[in-house]
């Protein structure tokens, strides 16, 4: 499984069957990997709170760790009915699934850069004041994740959107049974635009 | 192999898929539109939970605006080219 993040291609024509199961794993793991930086957080910011506050505080960071591993799973589906449309004008053949499957095997880039992401947060909180009052969490969020540092999170980013792309292409070749050409465009065309979407937002120009 | 997309070769799952991703990319560029306003940063855990509070908020949206399409679609050309058991329909008439 660990071959489909450095050899692609040979990995998805070498494994007739690839499994549902597998795919789910990686996005999983991929999901829990963006909460990563809450480890480090949590023991800066809770200490700062009474026992009410901190089950406050914690629910609600809880919350948003939840909706990023449900942002994940989202962005799987997203992007298997992208690769699975736009296949279709270069006569993608096969069904949903097996492009849900193949599409899944991408996601393992994303865990490495959560973690990382993890370890630039312990960084990042170190020059920043950890608050004591509730409604200033949200700032304090804020700060840390715009600390210099972060700037080389965006350029792994950038680099995991680089790599899935080549892990997508082989993908997309075995699970819609197209040529190289056509694998690559089909997945060039929606994570290119996801890539400009980023670094317009981003300001890394 | 031609690059034209040739619809009637498609399946009814290939038609659902391709609706329902079109109105997810509407989805994501109205949220991402409002809910980033202004924002610079690449992580926010509000604009993560904004985000699930909307995936969750749009998914019936999703569902009920493919079902609107389906009943327009039947409405303005007739069960012949719907989604769905249409075609069916038309070949069991024959």
């Amino acid at each position: 499984m660990l071959s489909s993040l450095y050899r692609p291609r040979q990995f998805f024509a070498e494994r007739a069957r690839v499994s549902l199961g597998e795919a789910t794993g990686i996005v999983l793991l991929a999901g829990l990997a963006q909460t990563f930086y809450l480890l480090f957080l949590l023991p800066e910011l809770l200490p700062r709170f009474s026992s009410a506050k901190t089950l406050y505080v914690s629910a609600g960071l809880l919350i948003g760790a939840g909706g990023q591993i449900l942002t994940t799973g989202f962005y799987w589906f997203f992007y298997s009915g992208l690769f699975h449309s736009i296949s279709l004008i270069f006569g993608g053949e096969g069904r949903f699934r097996r492009t849900v499957i193949y599409t899944g095997y991408g996601f393992g880039p994303l865990f490495l850069a959560g973690i990382l992401n993890g370890f630039l947060s312990l960084l990042a909180s170190r020059a920043v004041d950890p608050p004591s009052e509730i409604e200033a969490v949200d700032p304090y969020l804020t700060d840390v994740f715009a600390q210099d540092v972060f700037v080389w999170s965006k350029v792994v980013v950038l680099l995991v959107f680089l790599w899935q792309t080549w892990i997508w292409v082989g993908a997309m070749k075995h699970a819609r049974t197209l040529s190289l050409k056509h694998a690559t465009l089909t997945v060039c065309v929606p994570v290119g635009a996801r890539i400009v979407w980023f670094v317009y937002r981003s300001n890394l120009l | 192999m031609s690059d034209t997309l040739n619809t009637a070769s498609l399946t009814d799952e290939d038609r659902v898929v391709v609706t329902v991703t079109a109105l997810a990319v509407l989805g994501l560029v109205i949220l991402y539109g409002g809910v980033g306003a202004g924002s610079t940063s690449s992580v926010s855990v509000t604009e993560t939970a904004n985000l699930a509070i909307g995936i969750v908020a749009f998914a019936p949206a999703t569902m009920a605006a493919y079902y609107a399409v389906t009943a327009l679609t039947w409405y303005a050309t007739g069960p012949a080219l719907t989604p769905g058991g249409g075609m069916k329909k038309l070949g069991a008439a024959a």
